[in-house]
């Protein structure tokens, strides 16, 4: 038995090899070759159009002082603080839900993932719509029942809320089916036990639904995390960073200083600044799971 | 299976013998997608001259035209030729992409006098001439003949003044019917910076130094325009900022006078309404935005040449009067704009090309436009109401004389 399967990966190593050929090939290309020219590129003035002049670490340093730059750090921890919380809180509840619902379970589970597969720009682009202060169906909504309608995106105060707002309700869908997942797979004797013991419904879930989905839990607060970090779809479509520099996150300003003013040396020194701060954040989230994950 | 493989080559043969007919292919790119019909008519003309280049036309909107080609520069993969603007010029030829094509022209026969100096000095650095107007562009006030005709309100015309656009502004206003009377629209080429000069003030400082718009003249005509959004005849800047007040609020009848290109005149013509064009309304002097756009060549590509042939093509006599005859824009040869102004007659479109005797070119540095960009942010603050006026203008002053410093 030893002796044939070590012939048969002898003789399948290079085929392995061939088969992950093309996307390591790809990879480097399109990533890992991108990504250590713009670490490059951050030590360089670069206007995109001549040739990059070295800098030193200009970049680093004007980043850390510029006024935008730190609004728009203040904001991108304002957003990740608020959306992911949210953000897991809801798609957990609702998972709860449509967990406990005996049919039409793989109906709903469309339902609510089906938003998650449409293109985020498009979504922006209707979002934008629906939120404009005097034609969106909001604000209709708001007027029919003689409410005073918001302004959604023009508001210093309340922009980026809307922004929360679109990211949770479009995003949730990817939430549900993780958490969804996650609840099947604990094991139906833990719900038994707990009933024969005649614990109510609310303590079923505090003490065991929620500490055995808590390796999901953390799955998704250190994805969404990580992603919150980099929002910048909705932002550049429905705000471009406005009013006042309120929903102006770091992405937003990377972009800028590159595609718009033809810096991407301090583009790519801002990027890997964010890069920095992710890595820390998540560090730190690997280190503390110990505390507080359960894995069955 | 002989007989089949021989089959596959000379089929690849032929096909290759094929596209050696298009020897040499080059891409075309431009931002508006309204003149794709004009231009495939001339690509086609200078195809039929010149059979052995495919010129392929690509349009990228305006919202990602410069990002798109400032990462296709950066990857070597530019557009063969393109369109330029004003803004960009000082920092495409100051990186030295693009093509003099002063031999070029004058190979194809295009005398450069015949096109408008301010236009042709836009594109030109040093004696050489990087590309020349295609067109020009003027702002006029457009307006809705039916909701005048409704309001019984007298058209404007070329005494108008200011008070008269707000008194017309004031009498157009009708919040039951959701109808504005006037979009302040918090545009620069068609917007703000007309009504700065037309007050008398100036954008920037002559050595290029400090924004001019937060005091004296320019500030109030910026006052001006708010208090329209203010006294609720404009919609504010948040309705303006998700539905276009061009390109929508206008032509879909909720807003009775906008201020606009003179590229907008074509599409407004076949809006479903009666809309014609005035110049626009004096305060201290009549003041309009002048600017043509280029097309200018990468120096980079592979069919430079045949590039540079099919640019040079471009600004001869015969493909400015095909322009013409298409009523897309003001065709930038002289003596040709009444053929423009001929192709749309529902309207007063000569007002238009008369407005370049008033005219001021558009404002272009090698500082870039982050001055302008910062500008516009907080405009677009005090349009929807987040920031005060006063408030802002000192923000707007700080934030556009930072960018001009940062760009030193």
């Amino acid at each position: 038995m030893g002796t044939t399967l070590q012939k048969w990966r002898k003789k399948d190593v290079w085929r392995a090899y061939f088969l992950v050929g093309p996307s390591i090939l790809g990879l480097l290309l399109f990533f890992y070759i991108a990504l250590g020219f713009s670490f490059f590129i951050s030590f360089t003035h670069w206007s995109a159009l001549d040739t990059p002049t070295f800098a030193g670490l200009d970049n680093y340093l004007r980043a850390l002082v510029d006024p935008q730059i730190g609004q728009s750090l203040v904001n991108t921890l304002v957003y990740v603080a608020i959306s992911v919380p949210i953000g897991v809180t809801v798609s957990f509840v609702y998972a709860l839900i449509l967990h406990a619902i005996p049919r039409f379970k793989s109906t709903f589970r469309l339902f609510f993932f089906l938003p998650f597969l449409t293109l985020p720009v498009a979504l922006a682009l209707v979002w934008k719509w629906m939120f404009n202060k005097s034609f969106g169906v909001f604000n209709t909504v708001l007027h029919t029942f003689n409410l005073p309608g918001i302004d959604w995106l023009g508001s210093r105060g309340v922009a980026l809320w809307s922004i929360v707002f679109f990211s949770v309700v479009t995003g949730m869908g990817y939430g549900i089916i993780i958490f969804l997942a996650g609840l099947k797979n604990i094991t139906q004797e833990y719900y038994d036990a707990a009933k024969m013991d005649g614990a109510s419904g609310f303590t079923v879930i505090r003490r065991i639904t929620v500490p055995l989905v808590t390796p999901t839990i953390f799955f998704l607060v250190v994805t969404d995390i990580i992603s919150a970090f980099q929002v910048f779809d909705p932002i550049y479509i429905m705000t471009k960073g406005g009013p006042a520099d309120s929903t102006r996150s770091i992405m937003f300003s990377i972009y800028q200083e590159g595609f718009t003013y033809y810096r991407f040396g301090d583009a790519s020194a801002v990027a890997w600044i964010l890069f920095a701060i992710i890595m820390a954040v998540t560090a730190v989230q690997l280190y503390g799971q110990k505390k507080w994950v359960h894995y069955e | 299976m002989k007989k089949r493989i021989a089959l596959l080559v000379s089929l690849m043969i032929s096909l290759s013998v094929a596209g050696g007919a298009f020897a040499q292919s080059i891409t075309y790119g431009i931002w508006d997608a309204n003149q794709r019909p004009a231009l495939e008519k001339l690509i086609t003309a200078f195809q039929a001259d010149n059979p052995s280049i495919k010129v392929t036309l690509q349009v990228v909107p305006w919202a990602d035209y410069w990002t798109k080609l400032t990462a296709a520069t950066a990857g070597g993969q530019a557009f063969d030729v393109f369109w330029m603007n004003g803004p960009n010029f000082p920092v495409y030829s100051s990186k030295g992409i693009l093509r003099d094509l002063t031999g070029d022209f004058k190979k194809a026969g295009v005398d450069v006098a015949m096109y408008p100096k301010a236009l042709v000095s836009l594109y030109a650095k040093d004696g050489k001439n990087y590309g020349l107007p295609k067109d020009f562009d003027t702002i006029g006030l457009y307006y809705n003949k039916d909701l005048f005709d409704k309001a019984k309100v007298a058209y404007p015309n070329d005494s108008w003044t200011w008070d008269d656009l707000k008194k017309a502004a004031k009498a157009l206003t009708d919040p039951k019917a959701g109808v504005w009377g006037f979009a302040a629209i918090t545009g620069d080429q068609a917007g703000w910076w007309n009504f700065v000069l037309a007050n008398g003030g100036q954008l920037l400082s002559a050595d290029q130094t400090k924004v001019m718009v937060a005091q004296g003249p320019g500030r109030e005509a910026l006052k001006y325009l708010y208090s329209f959004v203010q006294e609720g005849l404009s919609p504010d800047g948040s309705t303006m900022a998700s539905v276009e007040p061009e390109t929508q609020l206008f032509p879909g009848g909720k807003v009775a006078m906008i201020t606009a290109g003179s590229w907008m005149a074509k599409t407004y013509s076949t809006a479903p309404f009666k809309i014609d064009v005035a110049p626009l309304p004096k305060a201290k002097t009549r003041a309009t935005i002048i600017h043509g756009v280029a097309n200018v060549v990468w120096n980079k590509g592979k069919n430079q040449d045949a590039a540079a042939k099919f640019a040079a093509f471009l600004s001869t006599k015969k493909a400015q009067q095909m322009v013409a005859e298409s009523g897309s824009v003001i065709p930038a040869y002289q003596g040709l704009a009444t053929q423009w102004v001929a192709s749309i007659p529902s309207m007063h479109a000569q007002v238009l090309v008369d407005a370049a005797q008033y005219a001021v070119p558009y404002p272009s540095s090698v500082k870039g436009m982050e001055w302008n960009d910062q500008i516009a942010a907080v405009l677009a603050d005090i349009w929807n109401g987040a920031t005060p006026f006063d408030e802002g203008m000192t923000k707007l002053e700080a934030a556009g004389n930072a960018a001009l410093k940062r760009a030193q």
